[in-house]
């Protein structure tokens, strides 16, 4: 069985996927880029994890990085509700992780939210957001508390990199929803040309070596 | 001109650019300006807009904040600057 991992330069992400390593689960790793929105730096903390998951593996996991900020971000910030935009890049990045997973032959996409660890993930925006892709999304930091998750990290030796000095999301709308309704996501999307977003980011994915 | 404190960000290098009086930018307006002016369109999100001259990039909100990713405390005042006297606030 293979997954697709959406792995960010952070502390959560690198650990789901070490989690499902050791069940068994091969990976494909993919990080949604998200430039000009972030920094080089975050960029590059993501190479540095790309290698760790790959030692912690034993193996080379394919690994891949598509462009977010300018293929997604950008024209949802222009034409939504900024109160919906976590939800709905969250939604893109499930969609494009659904697409690499069937040119990859994946089976599930693996994700490293933790419930209400931030605005976006509350239950209701997890529903809302599972909506967008037919795999199942697999969260083994659901239940996990930052603590446990950071104590994870250390022993793994990926928190210093994840540490490491990165710009965050600079798109993030100041009061971001917390309880999105499938219905009014749908409104939302409905002003935007779903299929062209996701084939550019497919076609400006680069596999990472 | 728009007087403005700089403010260093915790876990990134980068500044902020924070106006000293409430203001609301035309964000649309402000980048053709920023263009004219040889500044180059990174991105352009609406509710604020990316651009980069001489290798440093630069995030401006409508609110007026700017966000300038340098190490160094003088580039990022002199770019805020060059900013705001571009969009003419």
């Amino acid at each position: 069985m293979k997954g697709v991992l959406l792995l960010s330069g952070g502390i959560d992400s690198p650990i789901a996927g070490t989690m499902m390593l050791e069940r068994g689960l091969d990976l494909a790793l993919l990080h949604m880029d998200n430039r000009p929105f972030t920094d080089d730096r975050e960029y590059a903390k993501l190479l540095g994890l790309v290698k760790l998951l790959r030692e912690k593996a034993g193996r080379e996991l394919e690994a891949y990085a598509a462009p977010h900020g300018l293929a997604a971000q950008a024209i949802v910030a222009k034409s939504c509700d900024r109160h919906f935009h976590c939800v709905l890049c969250r939604r893109f990045m499930l969609r494009t992780a659904e697409a690499l997973a069937r040119k990859v032959g994946a089976d599930c996409i693996v994700t490293g939210e933790s419930l209400g660890q931030v605005a976006s993930q509350t239950l209701k925006n997890i529903l809302a957001e599972d909506g967008a892709t037919t795999l199942p999304v697999l969260r083994p930091l659901i239940g996990l508390d930052k603590s446990e998750v950071v104590e994870r990290a250390r022993k793994l030796g990926t928190f210093e990199v994840s540490t490491a000095p990165g710009l965050c999301c600079t798109i993030v709308p100041e009061k971001p929803a917390t309880a999105a309704s499938l219905s009014r996501i749908l409104a939302e999307e409905a002003k935007l040309d779903i299929a062209a977003i996701i084939e550019a980011e497919m076609a400006g994915m680069k596999r990472l070596e | 001109m728009m007087k403005f404190a700089v403010v260093k960000c915790c876990s990134a290098d980068a500044f902020d650019a924070i106006p000293q009086s409430l203001v609301k930018i035309d964000v649309g307006k402000a980048l053709a300006a920023l263009k004219s002016k040889g500044w180059r369109e990174v991105a352009d999100a609406g509710i604020m807009c990316v651009v980069e001259k001489g290798g440093v990039e630069a995030t401006l909100y409508s609110s007026g904040r700017i966000l300038v990713k340098t190490a160094e405390t003088e580039v990022a005042e002199k770019t805020a600057k060059d900013v705001y006297e571009a969009i003419m606030i």
